[in-house]
C-alpha cells in the first residue's frame, strides 16, 4: 500500500516539488531499502531526465572551458 | 568503454576526469555543455547566470567524480539534472523563495536513481517520438509540469499561484507523470502501446 502511494510522487519528489510531509516519506521509504521502490524510482529519472533535454543546445563562448579549467587547475 | 569508432563514452570519460585529466574533463564540455546551458537558459533568461549554472555544474563535475558509481550510472543524466537543480536554485534565490529540499542530501538516493547509460541513449535516439509523446499531453497539463520542471515551483506553490485547490493540482500533476512514465516504458519496449 505504501509502495502504491509513493509510485506516483517519485518523479515530483526527484524535481523538488513534493510537498515537505510527501518527500520525507518518500525519503525515509527508500532509505529502508525497498528494491522494488529503488527501481521505480530509477525510473522516475528516467521521466525526469526526458523532461529536462533541452529543445536546441546554445552556443558557448569559446573562450569558457579554458577559463574553467585555468580555475580548477589553480584550485 | 567505447561508444564505437573507438569514442570514448561519457561515463569512461568521467573516470579519467576522477583520476584529473583535464583533457577527459574537457571532452565532456564539449560534447554536453551547449545541451546543458540550452537547457539552463530555459530556467534562467540571463545568459550570464545561465553560464555561472554551467561552470558550477562541471566544477562540482570535477570534484565529485570520484564518487560517482563505475558502473550503471549515466554521466549525461548526472550532469543534465544537476545543471536543472542549481538554474532551479538560482530562479529562486532571485524571486526570494525558499531553497527546494534537495535529493542531493543524500548521496545514497542520489546516485541510485540516476537512470543507466543505455536507457539515455535510447532517449536520445528515440527523442523526435517522444517529443510527440510530450505533446500529447493536454495543454494545461503541459503548463503546470512546465512550472515544476522549468520555473521550479512546488505543488503548494503552484495551487497558491494559480488559485487551485492543492488536491486537484496534485492530482493533475500526478496524472501528466504517470502518463508519461507508461508512454516511456513503451517507447523505450518495455511495455506495448499506441503512440
Amino acid at each position: 500500500m505504501v509502495c502504491q502511494y509513493l509510485e506516483d510522487l517519485f518523479e515530483l519528489y526527484l524535481l523538488g516539488a513534493a510537498s515537505p510531509n510527501d518527500a520525507a516519506a518518500v525519503q525515509s521509504h527508500l532509505q529502508s531499502g525497498c528494491a522494488s521502490c529503488l527501481q521505480q524510482v530509477r525510473e522516475a529519472g528516467l521521466t525526469v531526465y526526458l523532461l529536462c533535454l533541452p529543445a536546441k543546445p546554445a552556443r558557448l563562448d569559446p573562450k569558457q572551458k579554458s577559463r574553467l579549467l585555468l580555475h580548477l587547475k589553480k584550485k | 568503454m567505447t561508444v564505437g569508432d573507438g569514442v570514448a563514452s561519457n561515463e569512461a570519460l568521467l573516470t579519467r576526469v576522477a583520476e584529473r585529466d583535464s583533457g577527459a574533463f574537457g571532452e565532456l564540455y564539449t560534447r554536453l555543455a551547449p545541451g546543458l546551458l540550452g537547457m539552463a537558459l530555459k530556467i534562467l533568461p540571463d545568459r550570464a547566470a545561465a553560464t555561472d549554472v554551467i561552470d558550477k555544474t562541471f566544477v562540482r563535475l570535477w570534484h565529485e567524480a570520484g564518487h560517482f558509481p563505475r558502473e550503471g550510472a549515466s554521466a549525461a543524466a548526472w550532469l543534465t539534472l544537476t545543471a536543472r537543480r542549481l538554474a532551479v536554485e538560482a530562479r529562486r534565490a532571485r524571486q526570494k523563495l525558499p531553497a527546494l529540499p534537495g535529493t542531493h542530501a543524500d548521496p545514497v538516493v542520489e546516485f541510485t536513481w540516476l537512470p543507466r547509460p543505455q536507457e539515455v541513449a535510447r532517449i536520445e535516439e528515440r527523442r523526435e517520438l517522444l517529443k510527440k509523446v510530450l505533446n500529447q499531453l493536454p495543454k494545461a497539463q503541459r503548463g503546470v509540469l512546465e512550472l515544476v520542471v522549468l520555473e521550479g515551483y512546488t505543488e503548494e506553490e503552484i495551487a497558491a499561484k494559480l488559485g487551485e485547490p492543492l488536491g486537484r493540482v496534485q492530482s493533475g500533476l500526478r496524472a501528466g507523470m504517470r502518463f508519461l512514465r507508461h508512454r516511456l516504458r513503451a517507447v523505450l519496449g518495455t511495455w506495448s502501446a499506441n503512440i
